[in-house]
């Protein structure tokens, strides 16, 4: 009897999949390449949205109330959107504090932290610049962490999970050779972003980016910020305009055609544009487009 | 016997290094974080929200505005709930400091989250909200105990700089008056472990409301019991491509106690009962996520059944009673076009399309013809200021001589908020 009765609590803990809930679609590529089909994997956004604007639909409540995990950037990126969703999905296991609330950003060192914070700079997190995913660098502290939360969680397959983070430790540090020596020879090269989306991966190979065409943080591009705009680009010598897929891009062409210079669509998450459904394949696409 | 022991060992064993690998695994976790000190103060969120606006109000008859009601639903003169800054129904012409909402929140520890929300008016602060939501009952259940907004209907529970329009529609005003359901009391919820969204909720409230619901007898009358108001919805969410489409029914039920017997004219009081009854359907259309069409309907019928007193001069202060039912209802139906971050345009239409009152078995001789139009066209400068222009046609007032009295109104609203950056609801 007592046999059985272990064999039950034994299988039932096996058979439950842990339920995972993902902010953004990084997260979930790092998770999957962890767990595999171990675990739930449920998506709250997508790769070519405004990871700031998610829409707030009744049906990631849903989602949100089956999670036993959920993982998130942090660094007040999800502010806009999540919390509230967190609150309706009645679920305790997810509340903040709760050993289902996995945010990332307090495992990643910020950057672009502001001496002081006024609503008058824009919608500047007062943390510091949430886009660290940018960084081919942080994939593998975050896929750390992310491995060593699935395996506390569900102790039963930490094994399994450590095997795949090692597996992808040891290709991604191989991968990380390769972007160095791909982005070699853009070190020092001047660019313009839309937003600051992309200073973690730029600082990471000595791009140095001079201005962006939004005034400030979360503020519209105005005429007389796009002339200040041309004049930089012409004296300073700037390559590119790093422009994402989710802003208008009417800003970006009108500037490129006064002064000459190229603008290029570049992912700011998985999913963004094609070819980029994997963590692989995103960073492949970002280095080709940036440096080439 | 011998099996038996080898297990016990086994398993104790088993869960002995299974302790320790989650301790370790643990530690590690805490050992990998570089921001642990990140946002630790316990200051809690702080906003305070200004609304101003500029009213132009114009009347088909502007000698009879002193007396306007709404048959049957509000009525008007002499008396005035509204002595915490609320404009009648005439409006106030010219600059108008319609609130300033001081919200503060924060965890109160691992199982509450503690909310206030204050309104303060030119001479008074009330507390429109406070309360306490658990963040720790199984079962997916929420407990909210204090003062709140029900979750009744769609635009109940919303505070006003959330509304899509100046003010909240006509339905609303004339059966749940300007605060809506808004009470101290008890709220579960439970949200349902299916695919597509489904939210239950009950609510046990003090219940008094200035349109609808009260506890406090007067003259013979007795008082209520408390809680007096219980409020029950059913919730639902589809997502049809880009498209989603969310539901609701609600209930709401009562004893009613309304006092106006000091009223100088037309002094009355009501006992008896009230149902509420509601639906709503909200559908929202997303081109990319601020670029969005939405159409929001909410239907509310109301059942009235009780006593009407009118003194009469005779020495019983509450005169002949005289049995009185109404079968009230009414709705609204917008639809607003956010173009992007910046621009909103929408129009709104709400009717009191049912306005039967019996007093005695006799029908009565009211107006069911009562409706609001409204159009606006809003600029906001970023997520926390908003200009708003809004048109309204409001052919829902009469005079004291039974007479309809067209207002039209044309509003510029400012609205700002600083502090705590609140997130958007659905």
């Amino acid at each position: 009897m007592k046999i059985i009765l272990l064999f039950l609590v034994a299988f039932s803990a096996t058979f439950a999949k842990l339920n995972v809930s993902v902010a953004y679609p990084y997260i979930g590529q790092l998770t999957k390449m962890i767990a595999q089909d171990k675990v739930k994997i449920t998506l709250l956004s997508r790769g070519d949205w405004d990871p700031h604007y998610v829409v707030p639909k009744p049906s990631l409540v849903s989602k949100l109330r089956n999670a036993d995990v959920l993982i998130l950037n942090g660094a007040s990126l999800e502010m806009g959107w999540l919390p509230p969703l967190i609150n309706s999905a009645h679920n305790r296991k997810i509340q903040k504090g709760s050993n289902g609330y996995l945010d990332l950003s307090d495992y990643v060192k910020l950057q672009d932290i502001p001496k002081n914070v006024d609503r008058s700079m824009g919608h500047v997190h007062e943390e510091g610049n949430p886009h660290f995913a940018l960084d081919p660098y942080n994939m593998i502290p975050l896929a750390e962490v992310i491995m060593l939360k699935l395996s506390q969680l569900d102790e039963a397959n930490y094994g399994f999970y450590k095997k795949n983070y090692d597996r992808f430790k040891a290709h991604w540090q191989k991968k990380l050779k390769s972007y160095n020596a791909k982005m070699k020879k853009c070190k020092g090269m001047k660019v313009v972003q839309y937003h600051e989306l992309y200073n973690y991966f730029l600082r990471r190979y000595g791009i140095r980016s001079i201005d962006n065409l939004e005034p400030l943080p979360g503020i519209k591009p105005n005429s007389k910020h796009a002339l200040k705009l041309i004049n930089e680009i012409k004296e300073q010598d700037v390559k590119l305009i790093l422009q994402d897929v989710y802003h208008e891009h009417k800003t970006a062409k009108f500037i490129a055609q006064k002064t000459g210079i190229k603008v290029v669509e570049v992912p700011h998450d998985v999913g963004a544009v094609k070819g980029t459904q994997s963590i692989e394949g995103f960073f492949d696409t970002l280095v080709r487009r940036v440096c080439n | 016997m011998q099996k038996i022991i080898m297990i016990s060992a086994l398993t104790a064993t088993m869960l002995f290094a299974q302790e320790t690998t989650q301790e370790s695994l643990t530690q590690q976790l805490e050992d990998k974080k570089v921001n642990s000190t990140k946002g630790s103060s316990y200051m809690p969120d702080i906003s305070l929200i200004l609304d101003v606006s500029y009213n132009n109000i114009s009347f088909d008859e502007e000698g009879h505005t002193e007396h306007l009601e709404i048959p049957g639903f509000v009525h008007g003169g002499g008396h005035d709930h509204d002595d915490h800054g609320h404009t009648t129904l005439a409006g106030e012409d010219g600059f108008n400091f319609n609130y300033a909402e001081l919200v503060i929140a924060a965890s109160v520890d691992n199982y509450f989250d503690l909310k206030g929300v204050f309104h303060i008016n030119e001479y008074d602060f009330e507390v429109e909200e406070a309360f306490a939501t658990t963040r720790s009952l199984p079962y997916n259940l929420q407990a909210k105990i204090g003062k709140f907004k029900s979750d009744f209907g769609y635009l109940n529970h919303k505070h006003r700089h959330n509304y899509n329009f100046y003010e909240a529609p006509l339905v609303y005003l004339a059966i749940l008056g300007d605060h809506g359901i808004n009470e101290t009391g008890l709220q579960l919820q439970y949200v349902l472990p299916t695919e597509h969204y489904i939210m239950a909720g009950v609510e046990a409230l003090q219940g008094d409301n200035e349109r609808s619901y009260g506890t406090e007898g007067f003259g013979r009358v007795d008082d209520v019991d408390q809680p007096n108001l219980w409020v029950g919805y059913l919730k639902t969410s589809f997502d049809i491509g880009e498209g989603t489409l969310l539901g609701g029914v609600s209930m709401a039920k009562g004893k009613t106690r309304l006092n106006h017997l000091e009223d100088e004219e037309e002094a009355h009081a009501f006992a008896g009962d009230t149902t509420l009854y509601g639906a709503d359907l909200t559908y929202k259309y997303y081109f990319d996520a601020d670029h969005a069409i939405t159409w929001q309907s909410e239907y509310i019928y109301r059942k009235m059944d009780g006593t009407k007193y009118i003194p009469n001069g005779t020495e019983d202060p509450l005169g002949d009673p005289v049995a009185l039912k109404k079968k009230q209802s009414g709705y609204y139906s917008e639809l607003v076009y956010q173009h992007d971050r910046n621009w909103r345009a929408g129009v709104r239409y709400s009717e009191l399309n049912k306005n039967d009152i019996t007093a005695n078995i006799r029908p009565q001789d009211v107006p069911n013809d009562m409706y609001v139009t409204s159009a606006m066209l809003e600029y906001n400068p970023s997520e926390f200021s908003r200009l708003r222009l809004q048109y309204n046609h409001n052919s829902s007032l009469y005079d004291e001589e039974g007479d309809k009295n067209n207002k039209n109104e044309v509003v510029l609203q400012f609205n700002y908020a600083i502090g705590a950056h609140g997130a958007h609801t659905f």
